[in-house]
């Protein structure tokens, strides 16, 4: 295996750790966000500071998911306050908030960005297996807020909100709760993308990585968890299979989620029953 | 024995210049299947939603037994014994019938968030979900989508959400509503046969032939107020009743 093979499937592993937090959000729960960049830039960021300033990575990587999950409370509070539409727009909001912070803010590099991050001693094939031990872990718990009684009530809220709270759901902590560990989540991406690229600039983090979240979710199949690890790897790698078609790889990328939305709303995770329905005995 | 499950105490609300609910204050009595009736307009379901805490009043409380709730949300006041099913049937689609009650009947799993997170186990809520519907005779259809089922059984997976919280007051926003005559009086008679296991019921309905056999007692509103309080065939003789609400029914018939 090549170097450019290894850096690919970590690339891959870190994209899969943010999709699914985002699902965590959108799919579980039924919140859109539109900024999910912004809490893997804080990841990145914290994590960037620390190990430049001498911090183990290993210790790095919680530091950054606490403060990212920190700062997904704080957003998610404006989840309580609107919903759907203007729900988007103020995580939007909030992702050109965070890029434009960094641009201006000496102390964390300004436009250049944090460049000489050392090192986390792991080796190559350490640090690829550190992200592919996060990516289990990520999945893990999904899977398991999907199932447990935590999703359950996630699900309530995101079909029929106040319908859930007719049931006795305290609809506002389930809603926190989601935004706190989608971010945290997503922090450790941002921890592990900034530890794999070793300098980050904070362009990395604006609207278009959000929207590429966004993307793997709906490809993926909203709030399937199978369905959107499969979206993650499949628009990780397209730009890299499709890197023939240029510029106009954005364009094909949209043309892909309004077809998904379209014509297959259950995206990739629907495609097996599908196919069986076809197959089967009618 | 006559405690108050539950009370308002000088209930207003107004949507724009329109008075909805005009001082308005009822008691609802332990083992009571009370009656709520009233012409279009006249607040009924506004103030269900103003005693379940789903609308907020201008002025005036809601009391939960002794304590005042008005300022307690939904989720608080189911929690402290209100259930309600709603007129407008509100089923959680992308959840099975099941799913729906089994997730009223996990109120100790559900009650906080953080805590939520270590609840998996379903067994004991998927057993309560069973038996009541099994008791609305919908067993059959514990699998199903809600999206998959016709309007008289929507209204019954409210009805079996409602008692799975296992409540102190129920309360029914015309459950009878869209139902045809059949299906009505199955429904009725299941609010009959769970107010004789002494269920507080409290019962919004316009199907008035139901509520007057099954009511213990009526409250008659008209413009947001309440205009009459009493036994259900000592109410409707009242000729301001009669001018409120059967004058109306009677010349529609």
């Amino acid at each position: 295996m090549t170097g450019y093979h290894l850096s690919l499937i970590s690339l891959t592993g870190i994209m899969i750790v943010f999709a699914v937090s985002l699902n965590m959000i959108m799919g579980l729960c039924g919140q859109v966000s539109l900024g999910h960049a912004a809490f893997y830039g804080v990841g990145a960021y914290v994590t960037a500071m620390m190990s430049a300033g001498g911090v183990p990575t290993l210790y790095a990587l919680p530091v950054g998911m606490l403060i990212a999950g920190l700062m997904g409370l704080i957003v998610g509070f404006a989840s309580l306050r609107v919903r759907d539409d203007f729900l988007a727009i103020t995580t939007l909001a909030v992702g050109f908030l965070f890029v434009g912070v960094v641009r201006k803010s000496r102390a964390l590099g300004g436009e250049f960005g944090i460049s000489g991050i050392p090192e986390s001693g792991l080796g190559p094939a350490g640090d690829a297996f550190l992200v592919a031990f996060c990516v289990v872990l990520t999945v893990a718990l999904s899977v398991y807020l999907s199932r447990n009684w935590t999703g359950l009530a996630f699900r309530s809220i995101s079909a029929n909100e106040e319908a859930a709270q007719t049931l006795g759901i305290n609809s506002a902590h389930y809603k926190l709760l989601a935004f706190c560990i989608g971010c945290a989540l997503a922090g450790l991406a941002g921890g592990l993308y900034a530890n794999y690229a070793r300098f980050i600039v904070p362009g990395t983090f604006g609207f278009s990585l959000s929207i590429t979240a966004a993307a793997m979710v709906v490809i993926g199949g909203i709030g399937s968890t199978a369905g959107v690890v499969a979206g993650a790897v499949l628009l990780t790698l397209f730009p890299e299979i499709f890197r023939f078609l240029g510029d106009y790889r954005m364009l094909v990328y949209g043309a892909l989620l309004v077809g998904v939305m379209l014509f297959q709303p259950k995206g990739l995770a629907g495609i097996p029953s599908m196919v069986r329905r076809w197959a089967g005995p009618r | 024995m006559s405690d108050v499950l539950l009370r308002s105490d000088h209930l207003c609300r107004a949507f724009g210049g329109v008075v909805a609910v005009d001082d308005v204050s009822i008691s609802v009595q332990r083992g009571e299947l009370l009656g709520l009736i009233g012409p279009n307009g006249a607040g009924k379901t506004t103030i269900i939603r103003l005693l379940t805490g789903i609308q907020r009043p201008d002025s005036g409380k809601v009391f939960i037994g002794p304590d005042d709730v008005t300022r307690l949300s939904t989720d608080r006041r189911v929690r402290r014994g209100l259930a309600l099913t709603h007129q407008i049937v509100q089923p959680l689609h992308g959840l099975s019938v099941l799913e729906n009650v089994a997730l009223a009947a996990g109120q100790a799993a559900t009650r906080s968030a953080i805590a939520s997170l270590f609840h998996y186990g379903r067994g004991r809520e998927v057993d309560a979900a069973n038996v009541i519907l099994t008791r609305l005779d919908m067993l059959a259809y514990a699998g199903n989508m809600p999206d998959t089922l016709p309007l008289g059984y929507l209204k019954r997976l409210e009805m079996a959400r409602a008692l799975a919280l296992n409540p102190d007051v129920l309360l029914l926003d015309e459950p009878l509503a869209g139902l045809n005559q059949r299906e009505s009086a199955i429904l009725a008679d299941l609010i009959i046969a769970l107010n004789a296991d002494g269920l507080t019921i409290v019962l919004v309905e316009h199907n008035l032939a139901e509520v007057l056999r099954v009511a213990t007692r009526l409250l008659v509103l008209d413009a947001g107020r309440v205009i009459a309080d009493g036994s259900p065939s000592e109410v409707v003789r009242r000729p301001e009743v009669r001018d409120a609400y059967i004058g109306q029914g009677a010349s529609n018939a």
